[in-house]
């Protein structure tokens, strides 16, 4: 999903997600968003560009607040904090961490439970290297998995791993195919 | 189930007490420092017998739900909150149980305070007021707990703008007007219910003076009284400065210059105070008397803003400082000391705090 600054990319994520008010219908495999919100939000997950979360409150809590609510497993809980390093600071408020620490916080929780469709918006930035690999590692291995993916991102994120397979733009707020 | 009920509570309950924490002062203040145990009891015997008084019991009760509620929609319009609606997801059975628990936390100085009326009306055998007060409570309750329960599961668009926005818009947006947009736009009902019991208590004194007309000094204790009620405003005006206006840090702005812009905002803060001074005053007060006391409101609202500067403080903690110091402030102004002296060494203070502690606390 390309788009200039301000065109509409997040709020359409936002809608896509449900934590937005929209008008007209959003639809997933016959699932609508407004008449079975519970499916529906099983099987979308969503990570925020610039991701924030009450200062007071937790990782942790906000990953058992997400495990519960999306059906995860302990271990695949155990899997995603270990692989981007959450489980280090995941007992800390998050009023204390720095925007690379809430944004792997939001890739935990865009990856918990079995989501058919995942979306990202700007998933790389704020991350270092290293937590940058683990993601687009995820990305693949989920997507082999059969997961559908949908970015927003400014930079080249293609690579050997991950293949978009359409490009659209939103622009004069309309979708528009790209490729 | 208890890793949703836990964020919930931290989301909305607990936060809720934090924030009102000096609207509860306030309450228990007027409403148990005024009115001693017997008094309450009098109250709950003669609402017992006379179950048609409930309505005005009910009254601040509905008030007070409203208040819960309007906290709840403010919280959902921050985008940090915005995965609350992520709740929906719960079956809705199990979700309205876990909102109604939620909900009657929330109502739960009001439930507290039915429950002693319940145990007089069951004393006194007057079973119709019984039933009264129970199905009024259950009603504000279950309404209460519905509307909670769309307010956490709705999407919130964070871009809407509130309707007090937009009508003060178009008012300056320097440096000093920035604390009082925010609280326009985010802090409403805060403001709102601040100014109200601050006038109201100011204007009840004044009103005393005026049939008493022999002491000027219950005047100044109305305004020491109205200043105490409204320091809430400096609290969220520092938390503003931590959270919101970071970036001003790097203006080129000296410490003085700086205190300067904050006296203008508790200028601009304290004038629905001053007017009514002046208006319902003055016919009765002398007019030197009441340009003193107009310092007196900005001066105490500037100290506790500076005070915040000595230390980290969160709500609990700075509530105690509007406490003791009105309590002794009051004995103070009842001593004759001249208020003016009073605010010239509350400002002077207020600075030399200000000085010393800004630059250290600011870039700690």
């Amino acid at each position: 999903m390309k788009g200039r600054n301000g065109s509409g990319k997040t709020t359409l994520f936002n809608c896509l997600a449900g934590l937005s008010p929209y008008q007209g219908q959003i639809k997933l495999s016959g699932i609508d968003l407004n008449k079975d919100p519970g499916t529906y939000k099983l099987r979308v997950n969503y990570s925020q560009s610039e991701p924030t979360f009450p200062e007071f409150l937790t990782g942790q809590d906000l990953i058992d607040f997400f495990a519960n609510l999306k059906q995860a497993k302990a271990s695949q809980i155990a899997h995603l904090c270990g692989a981007l390093g959450v489980d280090q600071f995941a007992q800390k408020p998050c009023g204390s961490y720095s925007s690379g620490m809430v944004k792997k916080l939001s890739m935990v929780l865009a990856f918990l439970g079995q989501p058919s469709l995942i979306i990202l918006d700007e998933p790389l930035i704020t991350l270092d290297k290293e937590a940058q690999d683990v993601v687009t590692q995820l990305i693949s291995q989920e997507h082999a998995q059969g997961t559908t993916f949908i970015f927003a991102t400014h930079q080249d994120f293609e690579n050997e791993l991950i293949k978009a397979s359409h490009i659209y733009e939103v622009k004069d707020q309309s979708l528009k195919t790209v490729s | 189930m208890k890793s949703i009920r836990v964020v919930l509570f931290k989301s909305l309950v607990k936060s809720f007490y934090q924030a009102n924490a000096g609207f509860f002062l306030v309450v228990v203040f007027l409403g148990f420092g005024f009115l001693k145990t017997p008094q309450h009891l009098d109250i709950a015997i003669a609402l017992a017998y006379h179950p048609s008084y409930y309505l005005f019991v009910l009254v601040p009760w509905l008030m007070y739900a409203l208040k819960t509620l309007q906290f709840a929609r403010n919280e959902k319009r921050l985008p940090s909150y915005q995965f609350l609606s992520y709740v929906s997801m719960v079956p809705k059975p199990q979700r309205l149980r876990l909102v109604m628990a939620v909900q009657a936390a929330l109502l739960a100085p009001i439930l507290l305070y039915s429950s002693m009326l319940v145990v007089v009306a069951v004393q006194q055998a007057q079973w119709l007021s019984l039933s009264y007060l129970v199905l009024g409570n259950l009603v504000i309750l279950f309404i209460a707990s519905r509307q909670l329960d769309r307010l956490i599961i709705q999407p919130v668009d964070p871009k809407e703008v509130g309707s007090l926005a937009k009508w003060t818009g178009k008012l300056p947006r320097s440096y000093s007007w920035l604390f009082i947009h925010h609280l326009f736009n985010r802090q409403a009902v805060v403001l709102l219910g601040t100014k109200v019991i601050s006038l109201a208590v100011l204007g009840g004194f004044i009103m005393i003076y005026e049939v008493e007309s022999t002491d000027l000094r219950l005047v100044s204790l109305g305004l020491l009284l109205s200043a105490g009620i409204n320091s809430i405003l400096s609290f969220h005006y520092r938390q503003f400065e931590q959270k919101d206006l970071k970036l001003f840090r790097n203006l080129p702005l000296s410490p003085d210059a700086r205190f300067v812009k904050v006296i203008l905002t508790f200028t601009l803060l304290s004038l629905p105070e001053i007017l009514v001074l002046y208006l319902n005053g003055v016919m009765a007060i002398p007019l030197l008397f009441l340009l003193k006391n107009a310092l007196l409101p900005i001066s105490l609202l500037c100290f506790y803003h500076a005070l915040c500067y000595v230390r980290p403080v969160n709500a609990e903690q700075f509530v105690k400082l509007p406490f003791f110091s009105v309590a002794i402030l009051f004995f103070v102004i009842l001593g004759h000391v001249d208020v003016l002296y009073l605010s010239t060494t509350l400002m002077l203070l207020s600075w030399l705090l200000y000085r010393l502690r800004f630059t250290a606390f600011e870039w700690a």
